[in-house]
């Protein structure tokens, strides 16, 4: 209690990310850095057909060549369920770039050569590059799960009220549809993998991926091995956004490990990256609403159609994701969200910065402007009108707590100068401003945590913490040194050095923005924990009962006698062995001081018949945002020039604001990018475009003057209040961006990204 | 795979021509190296073992010389360009301009003229340029010198009137005052000389981006003294890149500009000439929006032009 009211020593505050200084210098470890003994190098063939049958595999001539050690296909890996990536293809091919064999040799210009070498014969199946083509009637079926639902992999449907009642009260009705593409995460650190046998016939592996957990329990199914026999560090990530959620090529490389019984690196390219990571879900939403006389919507109905690619990896989360965006932020009383994620034989469809959501987002925020335009309605006015009150139940009938939609939204109005009038721009420029309104679904899992103190009073951390760039290593840091009360410098955490281990806990690692929400309760239990280990010690040196000491600071004392106390270092053990001076053990003394935890926050699931929500929440919290956008738009060439952006994020609560700012303007970035630049070209079922030359990225001279704002509501469960803040931010902008071309040109670009062509030509 | 297997470091030019003699399709010059390891990369090198290294010859500079002509050594680089005062007035200025506009600055930095021309990518700034010009190629190789006029140079993607043993020294420009001495003549002893102006504009979808459209174009103009008269084309060379295996000259365009005066009136019918070819598509932009694109840049250039006319101090 006494803590809570005294200024805070960490928490709260913009300290400097413990890692900025080992990176800036090159001094941080990353996958790549990582070379072993004997180690081998591996490459791995693919597929150069999107669907065919495969007929013959034939290593013969690649075996020949000097320096290739072993190689492993399909049938080395256990068969997974048909949801999965397999690590490499068995049967069949279902996209180009598949990986079929890998190869290990003594160097990679060995290991390249072979697999150019390797012969895999083909027998071509037609192609399914679309999704509504592949929903269609008399389609072939993917997989063989699937013969009842035509290559739809995963369906939600929620239903609240009556939509066709609503319709057919309405006065008017507005339906659009809206379009998005596929996307690559590029981000910086193309993926990475290396394996090392170990002598208990397991193997330890580094893998660029987005969590340890994952990665050692894929691991091992995939290679029928015992979980405990696979060890996974985790270093730093060159970023992540999705990128590294699919972990078959973990299982590749570990298999050539264990068989060579060498170590082996497989390093991917760019381009393989581009493949291997998977895509943003393309899209199609459209969006069905009832107007009201009074220009209220008083029903809607929206059918989003996903194309999910090859596999389905993660496929029944990210459907989740769609109707928890959809169901959000507003208050409609007939209310129906239809989303499919269907199979084709692209690259599969993955995660990538809060995915799924992000289309629905978009169509949605866009669906808003164009209906409140249409009633000659402001578009803040509008929405202020529709948004969920703190208390009202949402669309999925789950209780809205904490939001803040009304303050985020008039902030950034506020911000951007919503209803002021300004001189206009010299010809050909026209300016625009957009406005746009998200919440992002929060997730949970399990994370266990534990912290050890040392005799000076400071703690080791060991956490399987995913540190990708977001500042995660830093912000748990502060949780530590918070719960201590010692300076930041004090804590250690362990993951700095060598990256995170598998063997410290189950951790959930950075995904749907939810690693501060879990692991940082873990972490803060440990701490408590290893808190009461010391009280017990030193309650009878002290004289009191255990409740009543403190551990702040470096001292121990009672709280109802503050005279009472000691430090830290009286309760250890002292002396050393190693001079063999004898052992000096205090009465008190005691060997080791450790707490550790385990946090999960069950949520609830939705009823597979009816869509809706059988117990509890879809998710234990969510995030606010809102953002307004100023632009410029070309109308000659419709080059787009953004010029302000003004973004609020409610994260509950900002550990480290510094770190959050950072996160919303990364995230406005991204967001800034698949509004009107970012498109994976296929042609045939390949990437045409896997170059930073015609993948086209926005640069920080196209980066406008961003002003975030952190909102704080707490979420009661989370560290000091802490929702996420990874993610959400990418919601409106598209929408954003969308409005704002609408405003300064007149024009309705309802698919992604918004080029100067689709600007001049529409 | 491309593996070179040696570096050749020649000093003098008549050592680099020699070793491109005796390697042929085997050697390579190496300049900037912006482009090279891309098409390393792209497998265009695999028969490649020998790379000559051209930073020693002596060639990066800017001058003016002795005939009245600039001259740009082949090792130049965009930075140097963009900054060198020569490259950015009068005649010469869209050389500047494109040169800045090559984006990011690590390729400005390092990429040269000679190798940006060399490649024969019809979509690069320079080449587009350098047509605009009027500029000639000067080469030397084992069995002398020679001068390609740029017309002639670019051939079809990758191809250029290069042959393997040819080294660029230098690429020359026209007198700032135009090619005066036939026109004195064509005046009949009126000693009145024309004055030249260019212009470069380039239509990227992002800030760091190749062209979508590029265009560059050079007017001469009868030097006149008052500022309430528009200025009368002499010459025009109106250069687009992006729309085919070359870059072009719109030929119709510098015909209606030859001999009218540059005003509202023939900048608007001169960019709505319409383009009477199809544009090659690419990923990034369809036939149809280049052509849009056509229209504005040529159009933006020209304006630019006027402007850059009218704000000239006139010399009598
Ligand atoms: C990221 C990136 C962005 C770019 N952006 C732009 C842009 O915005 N606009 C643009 O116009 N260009 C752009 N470029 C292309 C760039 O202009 C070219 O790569 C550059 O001009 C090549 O020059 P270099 O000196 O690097 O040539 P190199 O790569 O060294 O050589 C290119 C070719 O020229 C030959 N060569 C070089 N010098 C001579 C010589 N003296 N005689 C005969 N042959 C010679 C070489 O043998 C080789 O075949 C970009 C390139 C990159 C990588």
């Amino acid at each position: 209690m006494l803590t809570q009211q005294k200024q805070t020593v960490a928490v709260g505050l913009s300290i400097e990310r413990i890692d900025g200084i080992p990176k800036v210098t090159g001094r941080a470890l990353y996958t790549r850095d990582i070379k072993l003994p004997h180690m081998l190098y591996a490459k791995i063939k693919r597929s150069n057909h999107p669907f065919a049958r495969i007929i013959n595999v034939n290593c013969s001539k690649a075996q020949e060549l000097n320096g290739v050690k072993t190689f492993v296909v399909g049938k080395d890996f256990a068969p997974m369920s048909n949801e999965d990536t397999p690590p490499l293809a068995r049967d069949r091919v279902q996209y180009l770039g598949q990986a079929v064999v890998a190869v290990a040799a003594d160097n990679l210009q060995i290991a390249e050569r072979a697999a150019e070498l390797v012969e895999i014969e083909y027998e071509p199946l037609p192609a399914l590059l679309e999704p509504m083509l592949s929903m269609s009637a008399g389609s072939p079926i993917l997989s063989p799960g699937l013969n009842n639902f035509r290559n739809v992999g995963n369906y939600l449907h929620i239903i609240k009220g009556n939509v066709n009642d609503g319709f057919s009260k309405a006065d008017l009705i507005i339906e659009n549809e809206f379009s998005t593409v596929a996307e690559s995460q590029f981000q910086m650190e193309p993926l990475s993998f290396l394996a090392r046998p170990d002598t208990d016939g397991g193997v330890t592996l580094w893998a660029t991926s987005s969590g340890t957990s994952k990665v050692k329990y894929e691991v091992s199914s995939y290679l029928r091995l015992d979980p405990r026999k696979v060890r996974v560090l985790i270093t730093f990530l060159g970023g992540w956004f999705g990128s590294k959620e699919e972990n078959h090529l973990s299982a590749v490389c570990a298999a050539l490990a264990l068989k060579s019984k060498r170590p082996v690196k497989l390093e991917l390219t760019r381009a393989e990256t581009m493949t291997a990571s998977g895509v943003r879900h393309p899209s199609i939403i459209s969006i069905k609403d009832g107007i009201s006389r009074g220009g209220v919507i008083i029903a809607r109905a929206i059918r989003a159609t996903y194309d999910g690619g090859a596999y389905g990896s993660l496929g029944n989360l990210m459907v989740k994701n769609a109707v928890m965006t959809a169901s959000n932020v507003y208050s409609i009383p007939n209310f129906e969200v239809e989303v499919y994620r269907v199979y084709t034989t692209r690259v599969p469809g993955s995660a990538k910065r809060a995915p799924l959501g992000f289309q629905m987002a978009f169509a949605i925020e866009s669906q808003m402007d164009s209906v409140a335009r249409r009633l000659n309605l402001d578009p803040v006015d509008f929405r202020l009108r529709h948004v969920l009150r703190n208390g009202e139940l949402n669309s999925m009938g789950e209780e809205t707590i904490g939001m803040s939609y009304e303050v985020a939204l008039s902030k950034v109005a506020k911000e951007i100068g919503w209803k002021a009038s300004e001189p206009p721009l010299e010809y050909p420029w026209k300016k625009g401003k957009g406005i746009a309104l998200a919440a992002k679904w929060g997730y949970s899992a399990p994370n266990q945590a534990s912290v050890r103190v040392n005799a000076d009073g400071s703690i080791d951390v060991f956490a399987p913490i995913i540190e990708n760039g977001q500042g995660t290593y830093t912000g748990i840091l502060q949780l530590v040194a918070e719960e201590f009360r010692i300076p930041v410098e004090m804590v250690n955490i362990a993951s700095l050095i060598e990256g995170s281990s598998s063997e410290w806990g189950i951790g959930t690692g950075a995904r749907a923005s939810q690693q501060m929400a879990n692991l940082g309760p873990a972490v803060i239990a440990a701490c408590k924990e290893a808190k009461r280990s010391i009280a017990h010690v030193a309650a009878s040196a002290l004289g009191v009962d255990e409740t009543d000491i403190a551990v702040e600071d470096g001292k121990i004392y009672s709280l109802s006698k503050p005279s009472r106390q000691m430090k830290i270092k009286d309760v250890f053990i002292q002396g050393s062995i190693l001079l063999g001076s004898p052992i000096y053990v205090p009465p008190h003394g005691h060997g080791e001081f450790r707490g550790s935890s385990t946090y999960l926050k069950k949520i609830g699931h939705f009823d597979p018949k009816n869509g809706q929500l059988e117990d509890g929440r879809a998710s234990p919290y969510y995030i606010t945002v809102a953002q307004a956008i100023e632009l410029a738009v070309n109308i000659e060439t419709g080059n787009v020039k953004v010029m302000k952006v003004a973004a609020a994020m409610d994260v509950g609560k900002a550990i480290n604001p510094e770190l959050v700012r950072g996160q919303i303007e990364g995230s406005v970035m991204m967001g800034l990018n698949a509004a009107l630049s970012e498109e994976l070209i296929f042609s045939e079922g390949s990437i045409v475009n896997a170059n930073l030359a015609d993948y086209k990225l926005l640069t920080s001279l196209d980066t406008p003057e961003i002003l975030p704002f952190i909102l704080e509501t707490p979420y009661e469960q989370g560290p000091w209040g802490a929702r996420g803040a990874g993610e959400a931010s990418i919601l409106p902008t598209a929408a954003a961006v969308r409005n704002a071309v609408y405003d300064a040109t007149g024009k309705w670009i309802n698919s992604l990204p918004i080029t100067p062509e689709k600007i001049v030509e529409s | 795979m491309f593996n070179p297997i040696e570096l050749r470091k020649p000093s003098t030019l008549l050592e680099a021509v020699s070793d491109l003699a005796t390697y042929g399709f085997d050697a390579r010059i190496i300049a900037g190296n912006t482009a090279l390891y891309e098409l390393a990369a792209q497998g265009g090198l695999d028969d490649v073992h020998i790379l000559i290294d051209s930073s020693r010859l002596g060639l990066d500079y800017i001058r003016s010389g002795t005939d009245g002509r600039l001259h740009v050594g082949a090792t130049t680089t965009f930075s140097q360009l963009a900054k060198n005062k020569h490259c950015l007035q009068g005649r010469n200025a869209a050389l500047g301009e494109a040169a800045s506009r090559i984006s990011p600055p690590q390729i400005r930095n390092m990429g040269t003229i000679g190798g940006s021309i060399s490649i024969g990518l019809p979509f690069l700034d320079m080449p587009v340029t350098l047509l605009a010009l009027d500029a000639e190629i000067n080469v030397m190789s084992k069995d002398g010198r020679k001068t390609i006029k740029i017309d002639d140079f670019f051939v079809d993607y990758f191809t250029t009137a290069l042959n393997p043993e040819d080294l660029i020294t230098e690429i020359v420009f026209p007198e700032e005052d135009g090619s005066s001495e036939k026109k004195e003549e064509e005046r009949g002893g009126n000693s009145q000389r024309s004055v030249g102006f260019s212009a470069f504009i380039k239509i990227g979808r992002t800030t760091v981006d190749f062209a979508v459209i590029n265009c560059a174009v050079c007017l001469e103009i009868e030097r006149h003294e008052s500022k309430s008269k528009s200025p009368l084309v002499e010459k025009a060379r109106v250069a687009l890149g992006c729309v085919g295996n070359k870059p072009i000259r719109r030929r119709d365009i510098e015909a209606l500009l030859e001999n009218s005066e540059l005003n509202r009136a023939t900048i608007e019918s001169a960019a709505l000439l319409p383009v009477d070819f199809e544009p090659s598509p690419s990923i990034h932009a369809s036939p149809s929006y280049k052509k849009k694109m056509i229209t504005v840049s040529v159009r933006e250039a020209l304006y630019t032009l006027l402007d850059r006319m009218n704000s000239a101090t006139p010399i009598s």
